[in-house]
């Protein structure tokens, strides 16, 4: 075997390495069983209904959401099986398949550091580590929108094959049915791939337009049965979003180090500053992608903030996660052109902070859920099937409660009707100490059974930890 | 690296600067209050002119930004007078003194006295004294503690008029301790990034000075 030969094999092992040992990390942090509301809600539109149940329950819900996401996740589960893990780990998939384009597309186009600076950043940047092991469907629409950006790059630079248009227009399709707001990513990919088709070939032009048109139609047909822009629904919009472009970055960046912020924007002034000033490291169009790349994020923020306001949809700083694959694409690409001592610097900080957000991810997956055991453990000892539970943490989190307590049925104290529970199995979690109002308790006994003990799951603010009671509801004597 | 010019030396030094500032002179530091636990207070006798509040305390880490106290008097009256406060080592060297007005002082709330990143030497005991220079009514209390405070370990002898009171002294302090790990190599990468990102700028500067120099076509 040649040197040469030899070299490449030994980069090659190099980097699929750094792609199983970042893959590894991210499961890491997938043995616990404390869920946020998001994931709970993740967990109970697949688990509680049917594949058509999801699309109706989707409807119901007049969220950011679309089916496709949630129907992958239970072809997923039923395949292996229903634990958390199994949940958890589909999120993780995600993320490996964003690092398996940055082993083979990213590096075949932009070479080896960058493809390992890539590979580091999106696994293990704040934002993007606790999405991968987040039940939710953000780990797969950064890989959609970072495959459709590079595949934008590759087929502007080529003669276009039609196996290509069907590609980009399947991964469009699949991004836009997995969350709405990929949309507005997909739509600045599209007017990069169509203005440098015009300038090379004008009747081609079409093409992209026509990939566009036909991706988009499923998608607006969606969007009129759901009701979108409240075309049939009306009602008023709820006003501009208060989400600051500053929370972004805090989104993208923060992690237990102070000033991480303020660094890791830094970090993306550099590479803006790079990219800019350095013109001359890059060729002409791939100098256009990697600023789109950049500026992206900051750009779909401001369009997501305005459309959310007449859409009345809430809009939350995930919500430009999307594009946040291609935006670790562009840093990536800039540091590994400046100077060796510039990459140097730049692979130390994505090392750094993502060791500072696994740090941080650690503490939010296994030490906020200190009380886990004993509850699960007098959940499996204590309570039947069929028993009534009774809570008083905000209604929502009802859903968080049902994923513990599935066998079981859930009612708030404020819909508690003691008539119908009298003589049936009933506990009270206590979370608030809003109790029963006198109203609900007129004619009514209730005797309290104290367990010993705190119990909870995952700490989070209005749904700490409660205590349990076993209520006995009698009827007064006359 | 290509022959750098003076600017480009003066960057690379400034980025040095800024990473030994940061690790291992540790210039620049991060703040660390020391939490209290609400309890029950008591208040020490009364404080007529001339007395001395004494409280020993260890250095928690070299440097100390600010410490709090809480004194007591009656809002209702005039609060009129100077206290001087003054930090002692071990050998009774006095490394920081300063006066501040009574009236500035809230009733029973912690008042800041700013020390300046005052240097100490971390785990040595140290003393501050509060004297009662020229307040002759309304005169003020020091409250404290008599139960242990959670990291009462900090906490040393309090003392009035060299009359030892029975407690645990009740101080907050703010304390400047060095970077971790983490928060060092993401600082020293950043800046080093910035830095050579910089060195780059000037060096495409200088290579296309340069060429214009040589009367290149197309520079």
């Amino acid at each position: 075997m040649g040197q040469k030969e030899k070299k490449f094999r030994l980069q090659d092992f190099g980097i699929w390495f750094l792609v199983l040992l970042c893959t590894l990390v991210l499961i890491t942090l997938c043995f616990d069983e404390g869920l946020d509301y998001d994931e709970a809600y993740s967990w109970h539109t697949t688990y509680r209904n049917s594949f058509a149940g999801v699309w109706q329950a989707i409807l119901d819900d007049h969220d950011t959401d679309i089916p496709l996401w949630y129907w992958c996740l239970k072809v997923w589960v039923a395949i292996f099986g229903e634990s958390w893990f199994v949940y958890k780990l589909f999120s993780v998939m995600g993320t490996l398949a964003t690092m398996i384009l940055g082993a083979t597309a990213v590096r075949r186009i932009w070479g080896n550091k960058t493809a390992v600076l890539f590979i580091i950043s999106v696994s293990l940047s704040p934002a993007l580590l606790h999405n991968s092991v987040n039940v939710r469907m953000y780990s797969w629409t950064v890989f959609l929108i970072t495959a459709c950006g590079v595949l934008v790059y590759w087929m502007s630079d080529r003669t276009r094959k039609l196996w290509m248009w069907i590609l980009l227009g399947f991964l469009t399709v699949v991004g836009l049915f997995c969350h709405y707001f990929t949309a507005f990513c997909y739509l600045f990919l599209y007017l990069f791939l169509l203005i440098r088709v015009f300038l090379q070939n004008k009747k081609e032009s079409c093409k992209v337009i026509a990939c566009g048109v036909i991706a988009l139609i499923p998608f607006l047909i969606w969007l009129i049965i759901f009701d979108f822009f409240h075309l049939v629904g009306g009602g008023a919009a709820p006003g501009v979003s208060k989400t600051e472009l500053k929370e972004i970055f805090q989104y993208l960046f923060e992690t237990e180090v102070e000033y991480s912020v303020l660094l890791g924007t830094g970090v993306f002034a550099v590479a803006i500053a790079g990219v800019v000033l350095l013109g001359k490291k890059f060729e002409k169009w791939e100098k256009y992608f990697v600023l789109m790349s950049l500026v992206m994020t900051p750009l779909i923020f401001g369009v997501m903030g305005y459309v959310s306001s007449v859409s009345y949809h809430f809009f939350t700083p995930r919500h430009v996660l999307h594009s946040a694959g291609l935006m670790w694409l562009g840093i990536a690409i800039v540091l590994s052109r400046i100077n060796v001592m510039s990459y140097l610097c730049g692979l130390l900080f994505v090392g750094s902070m993502g060791a500072s957000a696994y740090e941080k991810s650690y503490h939010v997956e296994y030490e906020t859920t200190p009380y886990m055991a004993e509850t699960k453990a007098l959940i499996a000892e204590r309570m039947e099937p069929g028993d009534i539970i009774i809570f008083n943490a905000e209604t929502s989190f009802g859903l968080v409660y049902d994923y513990y307590l599935r066998e079981q049925q859930l009612v708030h104290v404020s819909q508690v009707n003691l008539e119908e529970l009298a003589g049936k199995p009933v506990w009270f979690l206590d979370a608030t100490g809003k109790h029963l109002s006198e109203e609900q308790l007129k004619g009514w006994e209730l005797a309290y059974e104290q367990i010993d003990g705190i119990y909870g799951f995952r700490q989070s603010d209005n749904n700490t930890f409660f205590q349990v009671y076993k209520l006995d509801i009698k009827e007064p004597k006359e | 690296m290509k022959k750098s010019n003076l600017w480009q030396k003066l960057i690379l030094f400034l980025m040095v600067l800024g990473m030994l500032a940061v690790w291992p002179v540790c210039i620049l530091r991060t703040e660390e209050k020391q939490t209290m636990e609400h309890d029950v207070y008591e208040v020490t006798g009364e404080m007529p002119q001339g007395s001395v509040f004494t409280q020993y305390f260890r250095a928690e880490e070299s440097v100390l930004n600010a410490f709090e106290l809480v004194i007591d008097y009656d809002p209702a009256l005039p609060a009129e007078g100077i206290f001087q406060i003054a930090i002692l080592n071990d050998k009774n060297e006095m490394i920081y003194d300063g006066l501040f007005p009574y009236y500035l002082v809230k009733d029973y709330t912690f008042f800041r006295l700013e020390t300046y990143n005052l240097r100490l030497k971390k785990g040595d005991i140290y003393h501050y004294r509060l004297t009662n220079q020229d307040i002759t009514e309304n005169l003020p209390h020091i409250a404290y503690t008599r139960k242990s405070q959670p990291d009462g370990e900090g906490y040393q002898r309090m003392l009035l008029n060299d009359t030892e009171i029975e407690g645990e002294a009740f101080a907050r302090f703010e304390w400047k301790r060095p970077y971790d790990f983490l928060s060092i190599l993401m600082m020293w990468s950043c800046l080093g990034l910035g830095g050579f990102f910089l060195w780059e700028i000037l060096e495409q500067w200088k290579n296309r000075t340069n060429r214009m120099k040589k009367g290149e076509k197309n520079v």
